[in-house]
């Protein structure tokens, strides 16, 4: 109820911003950055109705000569709370629309056939706020100079999570997870917690050693405060990432570099990055279609140190012959890549590609 | 149809099974061609190991085909049938259904080497490394190898994993055969 509540100020606050553009400011963009912090955004909104010269007076009014203000910020509140009383009366049905676009269901075409201008913008804030940060979407890879990719850090805690709720559990009257669904993650996750040595999957990454985090129907969850509730999750290799499953739109569906793809076996299908995975995506219809390709994740940098973990050789067969180990130079492949490297000091002296 | 027919038509299904799995490892490490582009590929070559089929079977389940098919060099080191008795029943039958798949693919990856590490590598790696060697894996960990009497551990302890006879070399990469599974590091 209080997530509802505060979605119902979140969408009064934006329907406040015209308003206030009128009235002067030409600032009045509610919380139109995306960042979920509904109640920000349209507080500056208010701020700036009160104090603007066409609304109450010169600013800087010394005490005594406010009165002016203080009426029109008591209208204006009034205002306010009368959009706030339809905001709650509609935002229950809004809410079920704003369910679907958070799933992605593909029933934003008919919202916005529906509604007017205005709705979508209620729709989309009703978004932000219920799923976070869902709108922007995560990048898993940079790349470096000379094109290849360049991995985040895995041990990061927040590395791939997507923060907000997982798709089928959002907007639920506790949150993003509804009781049921929490007794079932529970359970699964204490028994898989009572079968050591062979450690339930969230225990194997250091990541995932933290009491704060489940694993259910192919997502690891991460909850926290008092309640419990989820607050971020991820899809996991195997799970969501599987073939069949559509590429999550929370996830930047840049293809990697056109030598991956190559390297890795090519074909009609793109290559996308996630958590030292290779996956092949179908370009139009967006579903995985297949673990192209196993990665390291280690960063081999020009002219900083190997990572630790190649003391042996091992080039692939066919390059064996034109790169082999000698006083001047050893030769180590990874992801796709050989590198040459200086036997004395251990750098990194070159990348070298191997489909020339 | 005869009852005869239908028969050998049920019977066909075994038949493969069991002409798939023909060799034992010995058998297809001492059969490998020297040229390495007249070899089968990392998961064609271990549906062709008779002491190999369980863990075969699981990177199928994983969906790893295509990832150890293709032209991408990896470097295995493959539990035999025997290591995975080991493994109780539930736990066997969690990695093997879809609910369980992120679990095996997170497992398997500790077994798993980027690159063409052949025997005569490892053994090099090892002496000149002091004794003890060290491969990453697809899983962002480390395997130490290191010379037990006549034999190579990976690990140490009581939960190192030792590998167990003459490696395979295959199209795309190496196959060596362990007699426990990797555990993850804690």
């Amino acid at each position: 109820m209080r997530k509802i509540m505060l979605i119902a100020a979140s969408l009064a606050m934006l329907s406040v911003a015209p308003a206030a553009a009128q009235n002067g400011n030409g600032n009045g963009k509610g919380n139109g950055n995306g960042n979920g912090k509904g109640n920000a955004g349209g507080n500056a909104a208010i701020g700036k109705i009160d104090l603007s010269p066409g609304n109450s007076g010169k600013r800087g009014d010394q005490k005594g000569k406010n009165k002016p203000i203080e009426k029109a910020a008591k209208q204006n509140a009034q205002q306010i709370e009368r959009q706030i009383d339809r905001a709650r009366k509609d935002i229950r049905g809004n809410i079920d629309d704003a369910r679907q676009v958070v799933q992605g269901n593909g029933n934003r075409d008919r919202i916005e056939r529906n509604r007017n201008g205005n709705r979508i913008d209620v729709v989309d804030t009703a978004r932000r706020f219920v799923a976070g940060d869902r709108t922007a979407e995560r990048r898993l890879f940079d790349l470096s100079q000379d094109g290849r990719l360049r991995f985040r850090p895995q041990r990061d805690d927040d590395y791939g999570l997507i923060t907000g709720c997982p798709p089928g559990l959002a907007a639920k009257n506790n949150g993003c997870l509804p009781p049921g669904q929490a007794k079932k993650i529970a359970r699964y996750d204490r028994q898989l917690s009572q079968r050591r040595p062979y450690y339930h999957y969230l225990g194997w990454s250091p990541r995932y050693r933290n009491d704060d985090y489940a694993y259910s129907d192919g997502y690891a969850y991460r909850t926290g405060g008092s309640n419990n509730l989820i607050t971020a999750f991820l899809p996991l290799v195997g799970g969501a990432l599987f073939q069949g499953n559509s590429w999550p739109q929370q996830y930047a569906a840049d293809a990697v570099p056109d030598y991956y793809n190559s390297y890795y076996g090519g074909g009609a299908d793109n290559y996308r990055y996630a958590d030292n995975t290779l996956f092949g995506v179908n370009p139009q219809s967006n579903t995985i279609t297949s673990i192209a390709g196993l990665l390291t994740g280690n960063d081999f940098t020009v002219g900083q140190r190997i990572p630790s973990g190649y003391d042996m050789y091992n080039v692939p067969y066919g390059y064996r012959d034109q790169y082999r180990d000698d006083a001047q130079s050893l030769y180590r492949y990874s992801d796709g890549y050989v590198y040459q490297v200086d036997p004395t000091t251990r750098l990194v002296q070159a990348a070298i590609q191997l489909l020339t | 149809m005869t009852i005869g027919k239908f028969a050998a038509l049920m019977s066909l299904p075994v038949l493969l099974a069991l002409g798939a799995c023909d060799d034992s490892a010995a058998e297809k490490a001492a059969n490998v061609s020297e040229n390495p582009g007249e070899r089968e590929s990392l998961i064609a070559t271990l549906d062709g190991v008779r002491e190999l089929s369980t863990a075969a079977a699981m990177l199928k389940q994983a969906g790893l085909e295509k990832a150890l098919n293709g032209p991408a060099p990896y470097t295995l080191f493959v539990p035999t049938d025997e290591a995975f008795k080991a493994v109780d029943a539930d736990t066997l039958a969690r990695l093997n259904n879809d609910e369980g798949r992120p679990e095996l693919i997170a497992l398997l990856r500790y077994h798993i080497a980027p690159g063409v590490v052949t025997q005569e590598d490892l053994m090099s790696a090892i002496d000149g490394a002091g004794g003890t060697a060290e491969l990453a894996n697809v899983a962002q960990g480390m395997l130490a190898f290191s010379k037990q009497g006549e034999r190579v551990a990976i690990g140490s302890g009581d939960q190192a994993a030792m590998i167990v006879g003459a490696p395979i070399e295959t199209s795309n990469g190496v196959i060596y055969s362990i007699d426990r599974l990797i555990a993850p590091q804690e």
